[in-house]
């Protein structure tokens, strides 16, 4: 057994979806993350609510060594991923491994070596000679049984650097296949020391462990968790608040006979718990029918997360979760404003037909927004052939250029024969200055937020550093103009003290949009056209003049690096617009060969071969993994096949794979993981390929 | 070498957590007058099991100075608040002696006349056989007193194993020959490590077994406590730890093991966890899973198995829910097994209490919290 847990798709932040392998007879099934896994006990088995709610593949947790017999596994069970573990002594549960290792290898059974004893530790040095204890029995377990694959326990006892003992253990054992941290998420208020544990753990330890989060969590705090990396939840927390009379809903957990309606429509609230509201029925079993219920709700739960995960922008539905708990909104902020760069490493570049909803100042540094602003600012080069800069408002429809209030704005720049002298910039929150060229690119088109015409501090603050940021790449001498009224011009004034250049604003009547206003605009241009010569007069070449080539030479930048447009553009291109598929293609004028297409889907350009050979020598390319061999075969490049790779490599960036020696292009790929993950991980699909050189 | 520095590491830093929370404790404490200590802490008598029948007990509590493990530098062990019970500072011997009259006078007539026969046991919440505490004299007194008794068949004390020594077991066996004695010895678990980390007991297994040697040798019996939830432990590790010690102590020439649940004693280590809502004592479930698990009735044929935990049914006691009945109910249970020593009385099924469910619901989060 190579690998139990297979990453299938990253989502922002640590957020992934995998499949955990199981061989029965053979034959593989498969289990999807996240999800919960559920501890299996006598209540559950002699009740037939629940087993009919859990009928699909789900995460068990076997903790008797009565369960660990066939009849109950091979029947009920064989399709569920059972994973075994003790809830006492280290020694019974070496016992039972003694006893039953023939079983668990058969069964394909994962053993988590528990870690209860000490429950508590009273100082740091105890829990650290415990923690060594722990860690030296189980190297010895581990070798003991050579066929079964093993899980650890993390038990922190509150102090968050003894986790480096951890970490030397885990990178050592290859058959550490699952980590199960036990007290980290106790205490959610010391929440720098969560996060902190949590992202050196994801750093260091290989990618393909699963993540199982025990400890006082519940169902609310899921979305939190996941954006954390973790795969699967303990339900342990949950039968005891349910021992407690508690009752889960979405916030948070309620105490049973404090709830005067019932806000759950589950076989259990319907059938019994609402007639012992009522007093229908005795209140006997009343622990019993709360403990099904909250492992009900909780499935539902997973299920609607997984949902969201899977269809929709996952970090919007995360920052409306976190808002029923202040500890989690801290996390959130601390994850955003500390850790953004590690943050932006694991989220995918672009996301395919999604909404990205800002729903206030916790949206505004989402890990997406940052990486584009960060790479606007690094990567966009003015064009030499630029007379004047002109400022305009942003617009709720997207791209720009299809609104209404931009559509007016650019028929009045057509009236003008040089318009490639225009260099247009968007200002808008939160994401900040916009080059008109990167109006389609991933998060651009695809991002909304409430509009109102107030502005918050920190929207203008972030405005008004990017507009600087983008002027400066410009000569102070060139003309600006400010076609906008309202908040926009706070952020312009903000620029314009910091830059010590004076800005002219167009006369507003009434909008923006209104005649007058842009008949005025016309007449500022006008004025200001000659004001300035460019070092160069013209696009050297007649198809630059076009307005999407015009665009994806500084999408090609953006993608992979200041200078790869021009590479691209030395020669001809001509661009066939598919409205349909709202695809453009960009083909190569003498041999009608593809050189590419920007998806309009996903806001991103895909090279093909032909387009990326343009871009040789390869050498100072940022976007290239080397592979070993000079022909690729299937559609996914695997870890074993990669020789060198780049190190900012994030998950759905375009990547170019080359031979060895850079001279052959091999194929041309999506990244599924991030360079994090190359690092760490022996095994795993890394890239998905959709050209190779036959 | 490496494992035994790294042991005393532990027991150290363990010792400095139990010496502090003792100290704040004995800090407040009074001493007590001539007065108290004229009369002993308590005394009673009541049903018991004697070897292989019924019978009844009579306690006695003495007040001494304390215990010598846990007034001295290594602060005593963890779960143990004993040393509220005692003086503190030396008693005279003839307090003591008045402390046992004034027990004994009030029941001398009715152990004579009883047609059940007794059970004596002289607790003083530390060693009998310690001289600091109980002088040769005083001990002398008690023998020549105990002796004149025909109904008493049994007499049980307790001491640390380090003052069992040969010569005092000979005068013991001496002065009380004809009847059955039983010294008992806290070897609280058969783990080494569980007993002198967590517990702080200082006393090695294997020391244990020399000394139950040599008691076999003098023909004296040897009552083995056990302690059920040591400190740091869920109740699943102290049931798995149970059933770890009654399996090795069966092997042994063990006559009595006595499992005592813990309870929450003022001004001990215990307490300062469970005030911290980190500890919780122990279910009664726990201790009829432990039990059942680790003896089958066969081994009753040999072995005594008895508990009388104190504090039963308080939130410092071993408890089940916060139900009265429930609580009583269990301890009917137990008592009615410790009786009988039939373990039929410790099957239990869901009827008896709803708590049941909430037991197993609970043992699947590690962490017990306090309820």
């Amino acid at each position: 057994m190579s690998y139990i847990f297979e990453l299938l798709k990253n989502r922002t932040g640590f957020a992934r979806i995998g499949r955990v392998l199981k061989t029965r007879n053979k034959e593989k099934i498969y289990n999807y993350t996240p999800d919960i896994a559920v501890h299996l006990n006598d209540l559950l088995l002699h009740n037939f609510h629940f087993l009919r709610e859990f009928n699909d593949p789900h995460f068990f947790i076997i903790s008797h060594e009565k369960h660990l017999n066939s009849c109950l596994l091979g029947e009920k069970f064989e399709e569920q991923y059972c994973i075994y573990t003790h809830y006492g002594k280290l020694e019974r549960f070496q016992k039972v491994l003694e006893k039953k290792s023939a079983f668990l290898v058969e069964k394909d059974i994962l053993c988590v070596i528990p870690f209860n004893i000490p429950t508590r530790a009273p100082s740091k040095e105890f829990a650290s000679q415990a923690i060594k204890n722990y860690t030296q029995r189980v190297k010895k377990i581990i070798n003991t049984y050579p066929l079964l694959s093993f899980g650890i326990t993390i038990k922190l006892f509150g102090f968050s650097d003894l986790k480096e003992h951890y970490i030397s253990l885990i990178q050592t054992e290859q058959r550490i296949k699952l980590v199960r941290i036990e007290d980290l998420f106790n205490k959610l208020r010391k929440f720098r020391s969560v996060i902190a544990s949590i992202v050196t753990l994801k750093n260091k330890v290989d990618n393909n462990i699963i993540f199982l989060a025990n400890g006082r969590i519940l169902p609310e705090f899921y979305p939190l968790l996941i954006y954390l990396g973790i795969d699967l939840f303990d339900t342990s927390y949950l039968s005891y608040i349910s021992s407690k009379n508690k009752y889960l809903t979405t916030e948070t957990a309620y105490y049973f006979d404090q709830l005067e309606y019932l806000p759950c429509a589950c076989r259990i609230c319907r059938d019994y718990l609402i007639n012992i509201k009522e007093g229908k029925i005795e209140k006997k079993n009343k622990i019993l029918f709360l403990y099904l219920h909250n492992l009900i709700f909780t499935k539902f739960h997973i299920q609607k997360i997984k949902q969201k995960l899977k269809k929709e922008d996952f970090r919007n539905y995360l920052e409306k979760t976190t808002f029923h708990n202040l500890n989690a909104i801290s996390l959130l902020k601390i994850l955003d404003k500390d850790y953004s760069g590690r943050i932006e490493k694991e989220t995918p570049i672009s996301q395919k037909n999604k909404v990205l909803k800002c729903i206030g100042p916790s949206s505004y540094h989402r890990p997406d927004f940052e990486y584009y602003r960060k790479n606007t600012i690094k990567r966009f080069e003015p064009e030499p052939y630029t007379k004047i800069i002109l400022l305009f408002p942003c617009s709720a429809k997207k791209p720009y250029s299809k609104s209404k209030s931009h559509r007016r704005f650019l028929r009045v720049l057509r009236k003008f024969e040089n318009r490639y002298a225009f260099q247009e910039i968007i200002l808008t929150s939160p994401l900040g200055a916009i080059p008109r060229q990167y109006e389609n690119l991933y998060p651009v088109a695809f991002y909304d937020i409430s509009v109102t015409g107030d502005w918050d501090h920190e929207e203008i603050q972030i405005a008004a550093n990017m507009l600087i940021n983008l002027l400066e790449k410009y000569d102070a001498q060139i003309p600006i103009i400010g076609h906008v009224e309202g908040e926009y011009k706070r952020i312009i004034k903000k620029a314009e003290q910091k830059l010590e250049r004076d800005i002219e604003y167009t006369p507003i009547k009434k909008r923006s949009t209104t005649q007058a206003s842009l008949n005025s605009l016309e007449v500022s241009i006008k004025k200001s056209l000659q004001r300035y010569q460019p070092p160069l007069k013209r696009p050297t070449q007649s198809y630059l003049l076009n307005e999407w080539n015009r665009k994806i030479l500084k999408i090609l930048d953006y993608q992979f690096g200041k200078g790869t447009g021009k590479k691209f553009y030395q020669e001809a291109v001509q661009v066939r617009i598919n409205q349909r598929h709202r695809q453009i293609h960009l083909t190569d004028p003498s041999t009608h060969q593809e050189l590419g297409i920007f998806k309009r889907s996903t806001g991103q350009f895909k090279i093909s071969i032909e387009g990326a050979k343009r871009l040789k020598p390869l050498e100072d390319l940022q976007n290239l993994i080397i592979f070993n061999g000079d022909n690729l075969r299937g559609n996914t490049l695997f870890k074993p096949g990669i020789l060198d790779y780049d190190k900012n490599l994030q998950p759905n960036e375009i990547v170019i794979i080359s031979n060895e020696t850079k001279e052959k292009i091999v194929g041309v790929g999506k990244m599924i993981v991030g360079s994090n993950y190359i690092k760490n991980t022996q095994s795993g699909r890394v890239v998905k390929l959709y050209e190779t050189v036959d | 070498m490496k494992q035994s520095t790294k042991e005393a590491k532990l027991k150290k830093l363990i010792q400095e957590e139990i010496k502090f929370s003792r100290d704040k404790f004995l800090k407040r404490k009074k001493h007590p007058s001539e007065k108290e200590l004229a009369k002993p802490v308590a005394f009673w008598v009541k049903e018991d099991r004697l070897l292989n029948k019924q019978g009844k007990e009579l306690t006695i509590i003495l007040k001494t100075r304390g215990c010598s493990w846990a007034l001295g530098e290594k602060g005593g062990c963890s779960m143990c608040g004993y040393i509220k019970d005692s003086a503190y500072d030396p008693v005279k011997d003839s307090l003591i002696i008045s402390q046992f009259e004034h027990a004994l006078s009030q029941f001398r007539a009715q152990i004579k006349q009883d047609s059940k026969q007794y059970v004596v046991k002289i607790f003083n919440s530390g060693s009998f056989f310690d001289e600091g505490e109980i002088s040769p004299e005083v001990r002398n007194h008690i023998y020549g007193k105990l002796a004149e008794l025909k109904n008493i068949k049994e007499i049980v004390v307790e001491s640390r194993i380090e003052y069992l020594t040969r010569d005092k077991m000979n005068d013991f066996k001496e002065k009380l020959s004809g009847k059955y004695l039983e010294i008992g010895i806290g070897l609280e678990t058969v783990n080494d490590f569980i007993r002198n980390i967590y517990i702080n007991k200082g006393l090695q297994f294997s020391e244990f077994l020399d000394k139950v040697a040599l008691l076999h040798d003098l023909d004296i019996g040897v009552r083995v406590y056990l302690l059920f939830k040591p400190p740091f432990f869920n109740e699943q590790a102290a049931i798995d730890d149970c059933v770890n010690s009654l399996n090795t102590l069966k092997t042994t020439d063990i006559n009595t093991i006595s499992i005592n649940p813990v309870n929450i004693q003022k001004g001990s280590y215990v307490e300062y966890l469970w005030r911290k809502k980190i500890y919780r004592a122990p279910w009664f479930y726990s201790l009829f899973t432990a039990i059942q698990e680790g003896i089958t009735q066969g081994d009753l044929k040999t072995l005594r198995l008895i508990s009388d935990p104190s504090g039963a049914g308080t939130k410092r006691g071993i408890h089940n829910c916060q139900r009265y009945g429930c609580n009583y109910e269990m301890k009917e249970l137990l008592q009615q097994f410790v009786m009988t020593q039939d373990l039929k009385h410790l099957e239990i099924d869901n009827a008896v209490c709803g708590c049941k469910t909430e037991y197993e619901l609970q043992k699947s989060f590690t962490y017990h919290l306090r309820d």
